[in-house]
């Protein structure tokens, strides 16, 4: 498993909880850092108002979020040279074709939807840690 | 002058052969003194006894009792010799004579008068001449007998003479001496003369008046032989007139026929047979010949017959006859009867087969019938006229309607251009009509009559002939009720279309509405989809979570909660996946493709779990529509037909197509649990179902789901089913 830190962009507290207690109970034990909406990730991401900016290995990224949501993000990341190559796993509730399309659009490497079942989403969350953090190989820095 | 010297003639040699004759009659005493003369001697009395006049005449020539003349009596040489040629000489005179006389009667006959008494004087000398020459004769040939008779002939002859001459006497006494024919003569001939000069001056005129004659003669000749021409000319046409006259009559199969009242006999040309049907040539009486004739017609020929003998008039008949091959026929029989003194004594007339004729007259007027039964079946007026616009036919309404309006009686030929018609009306009509003659072609129009406000439709239709147009046929047709009907229509069509756009203009909102609607229902299903969905999971998350994290401090009872809990967050989960993809599904635009129907069903089947079921699919199903859609459709019903046959030994699915009215019906089959038919319309509603979910799972959404595909694609679906016996589900696409 690389190290390297999860960058969590969500804005449902309960999510964040879950998805935590999913990543721990799949043993993921990366730094995860969580944005609360879109514009705190693109300060994370771009290093605004004093902050340096972080290079996460892997961007979780919600859809619908306040002020900024997760596709103008996604398009603020890849219009940014320094987070174009970071990998964004879109992982939303919706399952619109017409979000899914507009997310691969502008770049998303992956899109996956948070089922019900918390189970099934931990399960998710476990192949996604296993595809993303062990088997890709992330650009280089 | 010459008769009156040929009776001198005859009167003297008559009396010069007498004188003659008595001088030889005396008997002489035979001389004894001469010795070549023999005595001349009586017979003895023996013989003269056996002498008998009874055999006179038989032996006329006998010469046996007599001696010749030279031994009776003594004859000197000179004496007897001066006898024979004196009596020789008066016979030779005597022949002579009637040769001439008979040369001058032969050369002049016809003007000789009295020839009959010449004839008898040449005979009575020509037998006196004879009487001479055996005279002579007898001298050596002693023919007493025949001197006898040839004298009694001459004396016959002598006084027939006698008589004819005193009988012509007083006639001779009339005969004018030549000096007195002389003076008669020059009296005849000054009279002649003025005759002949009389008769040349007629002779003149008479050749003037030929001359002339001659002349018209000629122009009479010139005429005549054109006469004769033309008369040739004429002969010529009369035979070939005839010629052509008797095959008419041959081809007309026209038959003649008398009837001899005054002894009944009755005589058949062959063509009459030939009608009759009967051989030709047998004897037929008056009686047999009308019995013929059809019954219904007896009396009427019967009658006809009365009447040409009784009052000599002649028929005319159309009649029927049963021939004796017992055909009906129908003849033409004519019948002329002969009248002489006011009494018919033969009836002559024709007959013939005119059954052709009288059959297709009959077909004639049995069309005509039906063509006036037809015309008069309508309201509609019809009626006919020929180029010269007379009228042909008509029906009753056209009648009734003319005469409505013209108060003139309707008759067949009558002038549609009379005056009796207005004058605006016949140059109108007669524009209409000209231009059919003209072009051949039917015209139709409409007319709006103003007095009585009616709207007609016209139609003028040509009657051709060979091509060429010989009539008009008219039909005028009362659309009064149509025409008002129509302007209604155009009202109410005219109202509906104000509603239409009223309709049309608040359907605009409500499609705008609706669109809002839409558009709210879509953010509804987003928002659904997001934010229903969210706290779901967090129920489900935090449950799972107090289950795992806290499991010890919870009884039996609450695990069982917990597992409610989560089982509820799950199965509303979804539900909510499934309304989403029935509202994706309505408001999915239809794409219309070509699908192999066939290949599509056995690629689902394979790639979803089938369990134990097999598939029989029908090969070559092939339609058009949307793929992902269909695809969702077959992929449920073929899921369904394995969930319901899941528990039953060989569960079978098929997919296959019918026609059915034209219709291609598809339909997904299963031999599994099937379902109550009372409950089937229950089948397509979203979250109906007819199973407990113990029995089998699902949310009753998919067949709503396939329902509105279908729908969508134009089609209908429904099913049929018993329990336990397997459902059919049935589907069309547009």
């Amino acid at each position: 498993m690389k190290d390297g830190t999860i960058l969590l962009v969500e804005d449902n507290e309960d999510d964040v909880m879950l998805t935590m207690r999913a990543f721990k109970k799949q043993g993921i034990l990366n730094e995860v850092v969580h944005a609360k909406d879109g514009a705190e990730a693109v300060e994370f991401l771009l290093g605004k108002n004093g902050f340096d900016p972080i290079k996460p290995i892997i961007v979780l990224l919600d859809l619908q979020m306040p002020k900024l949501n997760g596709l103008d993000v996604l398009r603020i990341m890849k219009d940014n040279e320094s987070t174009a190559n970071i990998p964004v796993v879109v992982l939303t509730t919706s399952s619109e074709e017409e979000d899914v399309v507009k997310s691969y659009n502008l770049g998303a490497n992956s899109f996956i939807r948070k089922p019900v079942d918390f189970d099934q989403f931990a399960n998710t969350v476990g192949q996604l840690g296993l595809y993303w953090l062990v088997l890709n190989e992330p650009p280089p820095q | 002058m010459k008769k009156f010297l040929l009776i001198l003639l005859f009167i003297s040699s008559g009396l010069t052969s007498w004188a003659f004759d008595q001088q030889k009659r005396p008997i002489r005493p035979i001389p004894i003194e001469s010795s070549h003369v023999t005595v001349c001697t009586t017979a003895p009395a023996t013989t003269i006894a056996a002498v008998s006049d009874a055999g006179f005449f038989a032996n006329i020539l006998d010469t046996s009792l007599w001696p010749a003349r030279w031994y009776c009596g003594v004859w000197t040489d000179f004496h007897g010799w001066m006898y024979i040629s004196s009596d020789l000489m008066i016979w030779a005179a005597y022949f002579i004579i009637p040769l001439i006389l008979g040369y001058f009667l032969y050369q002049r006959r016809k003007d000789v008068p009295f020839n009959s008494v010449l004839y008898l004087f040449i005979a009575f000398i020509l037998a006196c001449g004879l009487t001479h020459l055996l005279d002579a004769v007898i001298f050596w040939w002693p023919a007493y007998k025949l001197s006898a008779v040839l004298r009694l002939g001459t004396a016959v002859v002598s006084w027939g003479t006698v008589f004819a001459l005193v009988k012509v006497t007083p006639k001779l006494l009339d005969f004018k001496s030549p000096d007195m024919l002389q003076k008669l003569i020059d009296e005849k001939t000054v009279e002649l003369q003025k005759l002949n000069n009389q008769l040349k001056q007629e002779i003149e005129e008479k050749t003037k008046t030929q001359a002339e004659l001659k002349k018209v003669n000629a122009t009479l000749e010139e005429t005549i032989e054109e006469k004769t021409q033309s008369l040739i000319r004429v002969n010529d046409d009369l035979q070939y007139t005839n010629s052509l006259f008797e095959a008419v009559q041959e081809a007309a199969n026209i038959g003649v026929w008398e009837i001899n009242l005054d002894n009944g006999s009755l005589f058949w040309s062959d063509a009459v047979y030939d009608i009759h049907e009967l051989p030709r040539g047998i004897e037929v009486k008056l009686d047999e010949g009308i019995n013929f004739y059809h019954d219904d017609y007896k009396n009427t020929i019967q009658e006809a017959v009365n009447k040409a003998i009784n009052n000599g008039e002649r028929w005319d008949l159309k009649l029927k006859l049963i021939t004796a091959k017992q055909k009906e026929v129908w003849v033409h029989a004519l019948g002329i009867p002969h009248v002489v003194d006011g009494k018919t004594v033969s009836i002559r007339g024709l007959f013939q087969n005119i059954d052709k004729k009288v059959k297709s007259e009959n077909k004639i007027l049995e069309h005509q019938q039906n063509v006036k039964a037809i015309i008069e079946n309508t309201q509609d007026l019809i009626w006919s006229i020929d180029t010269d616009y007379k009228l042909k036919i008509f029906n009753a309404a056209f009648a009734e309607a003319v005469e409505e309006k013209y108060k003139q009686p309707l008759h067949v030929g009558l002038d549609m251009m009379d005056p009796v018609i207005d004058a605006d009306m016949r140059s109108y009509w007669k524009e209409k009509f000209e231009k059919v003659i003209k072009t051949g072609k039917k015209l139709s129009w409409l007319e709006h009559t103003e007095y009585n406000n009616t709207h007609s439709e016209i139609s003028v239709n040509p009657i051709k002939k060979n091509n060429v147009v010989v009539g008009l046929s008219c039909i005028s047709r009362d659309v009064t009720q149509f025409k008002k009907q129509e302007e209604m229509m155009r009202e109410i069509n005219n109202s509906l279309e104000k509603k239409v756009q009223e309709r049309t203009k608040s359907l605009e909102e409500n499609n705008i509405k609706l669109q809002t609607i839409n558009k709210e229902l879509e953010s509804f299903s987003y928002s659904v989809s997001h934010d229903l969905r969210s706290p779901l999971r967090g129920i489900h998350g935090f449950t799972n979570a107090i289950k795992e994290d806290y499991y010890e401090k919870f009884d039996d009872t609450g695990k069982d909660y917990l597992d409610r809990v989560l089982a509820g967050t799950v199965r509303m989960g979804e539900l909510i996946d499934d309304m989403l993809k029935l509202s994706r599904v309505s408001r999915a635009e239809v794409s219309n493709k070509a699908i192999d129907l066939s290949i599509l069903a056995q690629e689902i089947f394979e790639s979803i779990d089938h369990g134990e079921a097999t598939i029989k699919i029908q090969p070559g199903l092939k339609t058009k529509g949307d793929l992902p859609l269909i695809t969702t459709v077959l992929q449920n019903l073929l899921e369904n037909g394995i969930k319901y046959s899941k528990k039953i030994a060989n569960p079978r699915i098929e997919f296959g197509a019918r026609k059915i009215s034209g219709r291609t019906v598809y339909y997904v089959s299963d031999n599994g649990a099937g379902f109550d038919m009372q409950y089937s319309h229950k089948l397509f509603s979203p979250f109906q179902r007819l199973h407990h979910r113990k029995e089998f799972a699902g949310n009753g959404i998919g067949l709503a789901t396939v329902n509105r595909i279908i729908l969508k694609h134009g089609g209908k679906i429904w099913a049929e089913s018993k329990i336990n016996e397997g459902a059919t589900f049935y589907f069309t696409l547009k």
